[in-house]
């Protein structure tokens, strides 16, 4: 949802980098009031600014405006709710206090713009053509000075002082449909021109922003050059520094020499690449530009707010980044970042666990034959970095499972109340139980064992056995069983390093495990035998029966669709049958006695902040839900989404909404050929041809899924899709039985 | 019958007490629904041994029903349906009463003043049946399966206290010699039959069709049934024959349930 969200935003906005992506914060949180877009539908918006067009423009134009305005505000709609965008945070306010310095000759031009700060790890800023300037938090942790931040808003102001975003939308509509002065162009030539007229912009903005923005705000004019290097190395690290597997290793707990590059890859990237096709001019040239109107390199200041505040916000965002990557799924650059600050910083225990929980999500992708997903591959990265990740695909799953288990566990009980790693443990452990069939007793062994005896007995070098005499090689064969041993070893190097106590608690926490274990396998097998799979059949006819009657429906969805139409999203009727698909949820709720509580963003205040930054989790958890699916792998925000659940006073959330869908049919000569081979048999069956033929297709599609806020189990998973026009009853029928379902106590 | 009463009453209070206490949907919380529905097959008569004229009819069968939502996939429907249709009365002479292929055979000539028109025979089915619903279709809503059973009783009228118009029999005496000569037949004689019959039979029934609610109450039913009952191949009738009769009600039977187009309007409660 996310990656789609930001991509169709790179339609509306215009970018000062390259590309963008996401994620969830430990630090920052918005506060009150909320901006109106945050809490209520862009209708009046897109009206107002509709009727505030041009008449007298050409029909063509304005018509492609309107659309742009209709479709770019209810895309921003759903960014502006999709959790990743904050605004009045401590990062956000500083932003604002550097636009404020940017634009403190012109202050009413400042009352213009709305500033917000954007979760994820993607180098990159953007403007929206009603004011709205992004800055995600991948780019405020490369920054090196506040000045080069100011070069970059400079740069978004221009973009929608100039009205880049309207008029490209409408040059590349009519470049598209080759209008006016694009008529006979050939499609490649088309892109061509499309990317040219980008480039044209963007250039426009460095200048401008330069000469009009910037460099009368009395922030250093040479930032403005060096900020180009920031963007040009944008998709490497924080910083270069080498990695050493002696990192993951202990005193006994070693990886073969092979897992390391004899030497890394040299970072390829080129300033002066052939931006033909790009939308941006390349590095060389944006830079040469600016140089060409500075005069005096040494004139102003690099900080203007404060160092101290740069560096402490800059702090925040490079820590945060681990977490933002572990949300993006890009685990190899969460352990790396972590890594880097870890040099930095020894003792932080944050950057500890975003390591453990990094390897354990590897792990477990891994086991499910993902690796390659969650995991960019080696070869193609340059840099310190290439060690790492070449480091990691090195690891064979029971290798990753064992080094997730003792990162996990050696975090852990330096802080036991963290329930997220307590329950990455007990699914990784569960792992273990799967695999190698541990039983209590070899745990017992195992834990209690000299390590090095272990490795010891199952030496099979030449060397080793080579030292025993007649009567240890027979004890050896006689007693030793490898496979066995194999498992000893296995458990033991779980605590290589172990410190007094510590094989007790391991004791005590494997029983725990082997207990919940054996109790998933019961549930596992019942699943699998004959009346577990009879009874699953059931289900379908009798329908589940949860028995819950407390339940949060969170911001139920609506969405129109005409594919026969130009602007295929029909978001006006969506906005007022979303309403009534509320209302529905709301009556039925009351009928079936469910307490519920409809979470919608349009419902909040401006003064919900603290309701907004929980909806925020919410959105965010269910974004890396829909990445899982039904593995069981445990969702980095389940502990937070526990406590929000805890907050209102509900065990269960519902995710659930509605599509409405209608396209052209194309076999209208077939159907109108067999109803009139029909109606030789019963006439009216011509008139239903010709009907059937006139009328488009419909679909219409429900969903309802609910998950257990504490486990973060999908306790039901709905899904309808018929082909009928989308109705009162067929959703009333919908939402009634799934409610239904969801408060039965039939066993 | 008493016995029969009984264990009826308790087998739909235990079916109704299951319904109530299933937790079931239904649409919307409402499980039951009293209908009326219209089954029509289209026929093309001769106007002489159908209906009283020529042309392409749809004769309807008319049922008034109780369903009741079972589970988020089924009903099951108590259905009570009536029909009536007329059939040609003829009485053969002694010479020719027993078998009417032996028709050919006859030298006698056909004696218009005891043809007395139709007879109305009357329809009576009671049965029972199940939707099944599709796919992600909740009943009672949607595309369904129908399978059932129907109880079909048939009353033939005593013919005596039957009378028709002038124009009535000369319509009809008009058409049955035109059959009688276009397949070379020849009767002596026609008249009433003297008493009144019952038959019983049993049909199968499959149907498929779509069912949507409007204004949360009301359903409308659109859809196709099929039977499979009794059948029978029998031109004339000699009601002097019950045997006759019988057949030619099979038949009818038969071809008033083969096809129907069905169009049902109920309450949803």
């Amino acid at each position: 949802m996310k990656h789609f969200l930001l991509a169709t935003l790179t339609v509306f906005c215009w970018c000062f980098g390259f590309s963008q992506q996401s994620t969830k914060n430990p630090y920052i949180h918005c506060n009150n009031p909320i901006p109106k877009v945050f809490h209520s539908s862009p209708k009046e918006t897109v009206l107002d600014s509709i009727a505030r067009l041009n008449k007298n423009e050409k029909r063509f134009d304005r018509k492609n405006k309107e659309r742009f305005i209709l479709e770019s505000n209810f895309y921003l709609d759903q960014f502006y709710k999709s959790g990743y965008v904050c605004f009045n945070d401590s990062i956000t306010r500083y932003i604002e206090s550097v636009a404020k310095k940017l634009l403190k000759n012109n202050p009413g031009l400042y009352e213009q713009f709305r500033f917000y700060t954007l979760r994820t790890s993607e180098v990159n800023s953007f403007c929206t053509s009603d004011g709205a300037v992004f800055v995600t938090q991948g780019l405020l942790a490369q920054l090196e000075n506040e000045a080069q931040l100011a070069f970059v808003l400079s740069h978004e102001l221009i973009h929608y002082l100039k009205k880049h975003a309207i008029n490209a939308y409408v040059k590349d509509e009519q470049i598209k449909n080759e209008r006016g002065n694009y008529q006979d162009i050939e499609s490649q030539k088309k892109e061509l021109l499309m990317s040219s007229y980008s480039r044209e912009n963007e250039a426009e903005s460095d200048s401008l922003g330069f000469l009009n923005i910037y460099s009368k705000s009395g922030y250093k004019l040479e930032a403005a050059i060096s900020i180009f290097n920031v963007l040009l190395y944008s998709d490497l690290p924080i910083d270069e520094i080498p990695f050493n597997k002696s990192f993951f290793e202990g005193s006994e707990y070693h990886f073969p020499d092979e897992y390391t590059l004899k030497e890394v890859k040299k970072i390829s990237t080129i300033e002066d690449i052939n931006d033909e096709k790009l939308s941006h001019p390349n590095i060389k040239k944006r830079k040469l530009m600016i140089k060409k109107l500075i005069k005096d390199k040494s004139k102003g200041e690099l900080y203007l707010v404060s160092k101290e505040r740069f560096d402490q916000i800059k702090k925040i965002n490079q820590y945060d980044l681990s977490s933002l990557y572990i949300l993006d799924r890009d685990y190899g650059s969460a352990i790396y970042n972590s890594y880097i600050l870890l040099k930095k910083d020894p003792q932080d225990n944050y950057l500890k666990e975003t390591i453990a929980e990094s390897l354990y999500y590897i792990y477990k992708y891994s086991n499910y034959g993902e690796r390659n997903k969650v995991l960019k591959n080696w070869d193609n990265i340059e840099g310190q970095s290439q060690q790492l990740f070449h480091f990691l695909y090195q690891l064979s799953n029971e290798e990753l499972r064992q080094l997730a288990f003792r990162e996990l566990w050696t975090i852990s009980q330096k802080n036991i109340s963290n329930q997220l790693l307590s329950r990455m443990l007990e699914s990784l452990s569960i792992d273990f139980f799967e695999n190698q069939r541990f039983t209590l007793s070899e745990i017992e062994t195992a834990v209690n064992y000299n390590p090095t005896d272990t490795l010891n007995a199952v030496d099979t070098s030449e060397e080793y056995i080579s030292k025993l005499n007649k009567y240890e090689k027979i004890e050896r064969e006689k007693h030793i069983d490898p496979l066995k041993t194999m498992k000893l070893i296995s458990i033991a190097s779980l605590v290589i390093d172990k410190k007094a106590g510590e094989p007790k608690f391991m004791t005590d926490f494997f029983s725990k495990i082997k207990l919940r274990y054996d109790s998933l396998k019961v549930v596992d097998e019942f699943k699998n035998s004959k009346k577990g799979r009879r009874l699953d059949k059931q289900l379908d006819k009798t329908g589940l029966a949860l028995n819950i009657d407390k339940l949060m429906i969170f911001d139920p969805f609506y969405y129109k669709i005409d594919e026969r139409k130009k602007t295929e999203v029909l978001y006006f009727d969506a906005d007022e049958k979303k309403k009534r698909l509320e209302e529905q949820y709301s009556t039925f709720s009351n009928d079936l006695q469910i307490s519920s509580q409809i979470f919608d963003y349009n419902n909040l205040t401006e003064t919900d902040a603290e309701k907004f930054n929980d909806f925020s989790i919410i959105k965010l958890w269910d974004d890396q839900q829909s990445e899982i699916g039904d593995k069981s792998i445990v969702n980095y925000l389940q502990c937070d989404l526990q406590q929000v659940a805890q907050k209102y006073g509900v065990k269960h959330i519902a995710f659930t909404g509605a599509i409405a869908y209608r396209k052209k049919k194309n076999d209208i000569g077939s159907t109108l050929v067999g109803s009139l081979a029909l109606s030789l048999y019963f006439p009216p069956a011509f008139l239903y041809g010709i009907y059937y033929s006139v009328t488009p297709i419909y679909l219409c599609y429900y969903s309802m899924n609910v998950y257990d806020c504490t486990t973060g189990q999908q306790v039901m998973k709905t899904k309808v899709i018929q082909e009928e026009r989308e109705t009162n009853d067929i959703r009333s029928s919908f939402i009634y039985d799934a409610l239904n379902q969801i408060k039965r106590n039939k066993k | 019958m008493k016995k029969i009463k009984y264990i009826l009453f308790l087998v739909i209070g235990l079916l109704l007490n299951t319904i109530t206490n299933a937790q079931i949907s239904g649409y919307c919380g409402k499980k039951y629904i009293i209908r009326y529905d219209n089954f029509s097959h289209p026929v093309i008569t001769e106007g002489f041994d159908e209906d009283p004229g020529n042309g392409v009819f749809l004769r309807a069968r008319h049922a008034l029903s109780f369903e009741a939502t079972t589970s988020r996939k089924n009903i099951v429907g108590l259905t009570l349906q009536m029909y009536s249709f007329y059939a040609g009365t003829y009485n053969w002479t002694s010479d020719f009463s027993d078998e009417f292929l032996d028709l050919s055979a006859s030298s006698s000539s056909y004696d218009q003043k005891t043809l007395h028109g139709y007879i109305p025979i009357v329809g009576v089915n009671a049965g029972i049946y199940k939707k099944y619903f599709l796919n992600d279709w909740i009943a009672p809503l949607g595309g369904y399966f129908k399978f059932g059973v129907l109880f079909n009783y048939f009353y033939v009228p005593d013919t005596k206290n039957v009378s028709y118009s002038t124009s009535e029999t000369n319509s009809f005496s008009n058409n049955f010699n035109q059959y009688l000569s276009k397949n070379n037949l020849e009767v002596s004689t026609v008249s009433l039959s003297k008493k009144e019959s019952q038959f019983y039979r049993g049909t199968i029934l499959f149907g498929v069709g779509s069912q949507r609610v409007y204004w949360n109450n009301i359903i409308v039913d659109i859809g196709m049934e099929f039977g499979l009952g009794a059948k029978a191949q029998l031109t004339f009738l000699n009601l002097n024959k019950n045997s006759e009769i019988r057949q030619r009600v099979e038949e009818r039977v038969f071809r008033y349930h083969l096809i129907n187009f069905n169009l049902g309007i109920g309450y949803l409660f």
